[in-house]
């Protein structure tokens, strides 16, 4: 047969031939599950997962902060303020286009920063100089639409108030994560996306800490091509 | 307690003392031992070979010579050739119903040495004594697929005099593997010699195990260390049925 | 590079090969220690969940294998509905053909790969380079590899058999590399020289670990980033996924990841796990314009509602290759296949067949560590054996052996051949031995016997039969009895 060129009944059928089916079913029914799996956060109280999510977290090497809605700007800022080993004195900041960060004034007090010399705010009219503001920024600031306390892991989707890069280029990734949005395991976010019926986004990314290795003798390196630090600031 | 009584065949061929010493266990343990004369070898060799129609004689046997309405208990006194008739028979007699039927009563009334001790007639303590440090290899099939982990360690823990040296990795291969160990021998020969470290690691001065097959390639395998010089101390290897028979 | 690599040489040679190379050798034993001890905390924490987990992804993958057809096809219709455009490959020859169609359509010509079985195993990097298409591997490990011109050790951590001191060498050679030999320094270089190739490669192509029927997803899982970088920059993307990955909703992947980083890296959770629906939506500035993706049979289908049908529920972490006795000793490389140690002794001959593996299937104890280990239950060791009965029941065995494999199920089959065997034995091993307990090195010489003496001793027969011994025992115990009577 040639090559190329294969229609989707070329690979199905060979396989519904294999299991003595006459043709692909119309629907088949996902059985009644015979195994629930316990997990670890079984029966814990919400405030225990946020606990359980900062703890997680820090295992894995990630700053956390927490802070109130009013003060997400200043704790930022703070944050900012520290700085980053091996960096220059003024630093370059892009955000996520997301309505919170404006109502807590977070892009104001940031250009007000000594240290800040520029702040993106991402711009889909903007094209690609989002990319290019991202490749040299030091700071990367997203709002996530979840936290997960099992694994510390923040989930982020992609729009086009926020792209891939922000989260991924800089130096450090902030994420910002609602205290109420923390849920005990990855099954809670995943269902909540079934149960919602929408069409995902074209990413959701669950992000657990800074980009790693251990590819030369096991040895681990933080920062490989994403963040070399991760910061989340938990806001209650 | 009438029991049929399982040796395998390795205690028959090389190690006829392990055999006695576990027979004397179960009589002074109240047992009354039979042992059918038909019998010769799980015959497992051939279908971790991959020759099963070489190995339904032997299988039929096996089978023949236990399944009987007078044994309803029997003994086995090493774990890997009883899973073989437990588990390996029913792949080996799929398409022949009266062996698969005779092969499935069979699994009721196998037990392990050490697992019969402790889980049937239910002693811990067999009254034997054992001045030395003594290790313990977790022989694979008796501990992975049979399952039986706590017995052998509840009666070593009973052992009067006995001190008990557990080695890293217990559970690890010691790269017998049957037939393994003879087609493959650079690759067993580097897993045994690293099973003898972690041995000769603990400082113990016995190793014993509920296997046969493993101790006597763990065994070969330290006397080539002691004659080529990387053991500069004798270690004993013990089947746990010679230490529950002592009274050192 | 196909699946089978450095079949030239015999199964005995490469392992040979294996134990010369010392720091391979250590690397891997120090890499199984640290994934053992990572994972088994893991493990441990989770309590009865864990075998709950695995239980419920059994089940699962095998609703899933069990109605393949179904789900291939909901998944392609689902992965279709979010923008992607389907290539459909039976064979990897189908794959590869897809793939330099693409390349040709965009007339493109450069590319970054994230790592991918599935392009290995098809030989992807060896045609798109015959075809002057630059790609550049972006996992550290396999960038190594690929600027070493070498093959990897181990599906998860590929390139430990190289120690620092190798790998600076190699990017000083290849990459005009300057610093020192201390791990972060190398890798902080390779940040910046692949960030580079990222920004301007016009096609990434990636591997999925997994593929969500239900919403035509498909997933990927890295620590580094560079899977995502892959996936967000190149305009077009090409994605590689096996029909063997499929799970058939999100509730179900959630269950795999649960168990996936723990298996594979003795980590809760990986630093990234995308779930990728179709190309960039609307408005939106990164990820690709076109999302290719290539449904890969290449053999699978043939493993399903066979006696390998378990196989397919394999999700490659790679715990299997880190509990093995053997794997332990003889690498990724001693196999000769790209899917090595236990998973790949049970994949590898169901993929190829059995003429070309050598005796590879026999490098294994069965002694049912990975078994224990595999987060899906698959019965591994079981299924390796499977392979060899099929070897011998199709003659593909080596012939010499066959011979005495008879002899032995004679032997084993009949007490009076047996009990003639055991008279000569003990006097014939008496001699070998010259009088002492075992025979030592010096009987090396003698074929079979050989294979146990030229590392071990072995203990010489007995010249009694513990069955004697019985039998006059319990004559001894009846005349007791009827002495007492």
């Amino acid at each position: 047969m040639a090559l190329g060129n294969k229609t989707l009944n070329d690979l199905v059928s060979p396989i519904s031939a294999q299991l003595g089916n006459a043709r692909v079913a119309d629907k088949v029914d996902m059985p009644e599950w015979e195994f629930k799996a316990q997990r670890v956060t079984d029966g814990l109280s919400h405030e225990q997962l946020v606990d359980m999510f900062q703890a997680e977290a820090e295992k894995v090497r990630v700053k956390v902060s927490r802070c109130s809605a009013a003060d997400l700007a200043t704790c930022i800022g703070d944050i900012v303020r520290e700085g980053v080993p091996g960096t220059g004195e003024e630093c370059e900041v892009v955000c996520a286009n997301d309505e919170r960060f404006e109502q807590a004034g977070l892009y104001d007090a940031l250009k007000r920063r000594k240290l800040v010399s520029k702040v993106t705010v991402w711009d889909p009219e903007a094209g690609d100089a989002n990319v290019d503001a991202a490749l040299v920024a030091t700071y990367g600031i997203t709002y996530t639409t979840g936290g997960i306390a099992e694994t510390a892991t923040v989930v982020q989707p992609t729009s086009a108030n926020c792209g891939r890069a922000i989260s991924l280029l800089p130096l450090v990734h902030i994420a910002v994560v609602d205290a109420s949005s923390i849920v005990a395991t990855m099954h809670d976010v995943m269902k909540g996306f079934e149960e919602s019926g929408e069409k995902l986004p074209s990413q959701v990314c669950f992000i657990s800490g800074p980009s790693a290795t251990a590819d030369i003798e096991l040895v681990r390196v933080e920062g490989v091509h994403g963040p070399m630090y991760v910061h989340y600031v938990i806001v209650e | 307690m009438k029991v049929a009584f399982f040796p395998g065949c390795m205690v028959d061929m090389i190690y006829p003392e392990v055999g006695i010493a576990a027979v004397n266990v179960l009589e002074r343990l109240g047992c009354e031992v039979e042992m059918p004369e038909e019998q010769v070898c799980c015959a497992q060799g051939l279908i971790n070979s991959g020759y099963t129609k070489e190995m339904i004689p032997a299988a039929k046997m096996i089978v023949d010579a236990y399944e009987t309405s007078e044994y309803q208990t029997i003994v086995s006194l090493t774990g890997s050739c009883m899973n073989a008739i437990v588990n390996d028979y029913p792949v080996l007699f799929k398409d022949d119903p009266e062996y698969l039927r005779r092969t499935a009563l069979l699994k009721d009334r196998f037990f392990e040495f050490t697992d019969f001790i402790v889980n049937v007639l239910g002693k811990e303590d067999v009254g034997a004594s054992f001045h030395d440090t003594v290790t313990y290899h977790k022989s694979c099939h008796m501990t992975r697929l049979l399952g039986i982990k706590e017995p052998p360690l509840k009666l070593l823990e009973n052992v009067n005099g006995l001190e008990y040296i557990e080695m890293a990795h217990a559970d690890r291969c010691c790269g017998f593997g049957g037939t393994f160990s003879f087609k493959q021998p650079v690759i067993a020969g580097e897993i045994v010699y690293e099973k003898c470290q972690t041995i000769i690691d603990t400082g113990a001065n016995v190793i014993c195990g509920a296997d046969v097959p493993c101790l006597l390639n763990i065994k070969g395998a330290l006397g080539r260390m002691r004659s080529d010089g990387r053991l500069d101390r004798d270690i004993r290897v013990m089947h746990i049925a010679q230490i529950l028979d002592s009274k050192e | 590079m196909a699946i089978l690599y450095n079949t030239e040489a015999t199964l005995a040679e490469r392992v040979e090969e294996c134990l010369e190379d010392d720091f391979k050798h250590n690397a891997i034993k120090n890499a199984q220690e640290a994934f053992y001890v990572s994972r088994g905390k893991l493990v441990e924490e989770m309590g009865d969940g864990w075998q709950q987990l695995r239980m419920h992804a059994m089940e699962v993958r095998n609703h899933v294998t069990e109605n393949l057809d179904y789900y291939v096809k909901q998944f392609a219709e689902n992965a279709e509905a979010n923008g992607c455009i389907m290539h459909y490959a039976p064979t990897g020859d189908d794959a590869l053909w897809e793939v330099l169609d693409i390349f040709e359509k965009h007339g493109a010509a450069y590319a970054v790969k994230s790592k991918s079985m599935m392009t290995e195993e098809v030989g992807l990097n060896e045609i798109l380079e015959e075809t002057g298409i630059k790609i550049v591997e972006t996992d550290c490990a396999e960038n190594i590899l690929q600027t070493a011109e070498s093959k990897p050790s181990h599906i998860v951590v590929p390139a430990l058999h190289f120690n620092r001191d190798a790998i600076a060498d190699i990017y000083r050679e290849k990459r005009g590399y300057t610093g020192s030999n201390v791990p972060e320094e190398i890798t902080h270089f390779l940040r910046k020289i692949l960030r580079h190739e990222f920004m301007e490669a016009e096609v990434g192509i990636r591997g999925c670990n997994f593929a969500v029927a239900s919403t035509g997803s498909v997933t990927l899982v890295t620590n580094e980033g560079n899977g995502r970088m892959v996936d967000s920059f190149p305009k077009v993307q090409i994605v590689f996924v096996g029909i063997d990955r499929i799970v058939p909703d999100l509730e179900s992947l959630d269950t795999m990841m649960a168990l996936l980083p723990r298996s594979a890296v003795g980590a809760k959770m990986t630093a990234y796990f995308s779930l990728d629906s179709g190309p960039r939506g609307a408005g939106e500035i990164d990820g690709p314009e076109e999302v290719h993706i290539i449904f890969m049979d290449n053999g699978r289908h043939e493993l399903a509602n066979s006696e390998f049908s378990d196989m397919l529920r394999c999700m490659r972490c790679g715990a299997c290759l880190n509990i093995c006795p053997v794997y332990r000793h003889i690498t990724g490389h001693g196999y000769g296949s790209i899917y090595p140690g236990p998973m790949g002794l049970v994949l590898t001959p169901g993929l190829v067949g059995y003429d070309d593996i050598d005796n590879m299937v026999f490098a294994c104890s069965l002694c049912g560590a990975c078994t224990e280990h595999c987060p899906v239950s698959i019965p591994i060791h079981d299924l390796v054996r499977q392979h060899r009965i099929n070897m011998v029941d199709e003659h593909k065995n080596h012939a010499i052996e066959v011979p005495i494999f008879k002899a032995l199920g004679l032997f084993w089959s009949s007490r009076p051949v047996y009990m003639a065997g055991m008279t000569l034995g003990p006097p014939i091993m008496k001699a070998l031995a010259h009088g002492g307990q075992a025979l030592d090195a010096s009987s090396a010489w003698i074929p079979v016997v050989k294979g146990w003496t030229s590392t071990r001793d072995f203990d010489v027969l007995s010249s009694t039969r513990f069955r004697t011994w019985f039998k006059a025992h319990k004559e001894a115990q009846a005349d007791e009895k009827g002495g007492e009577q």
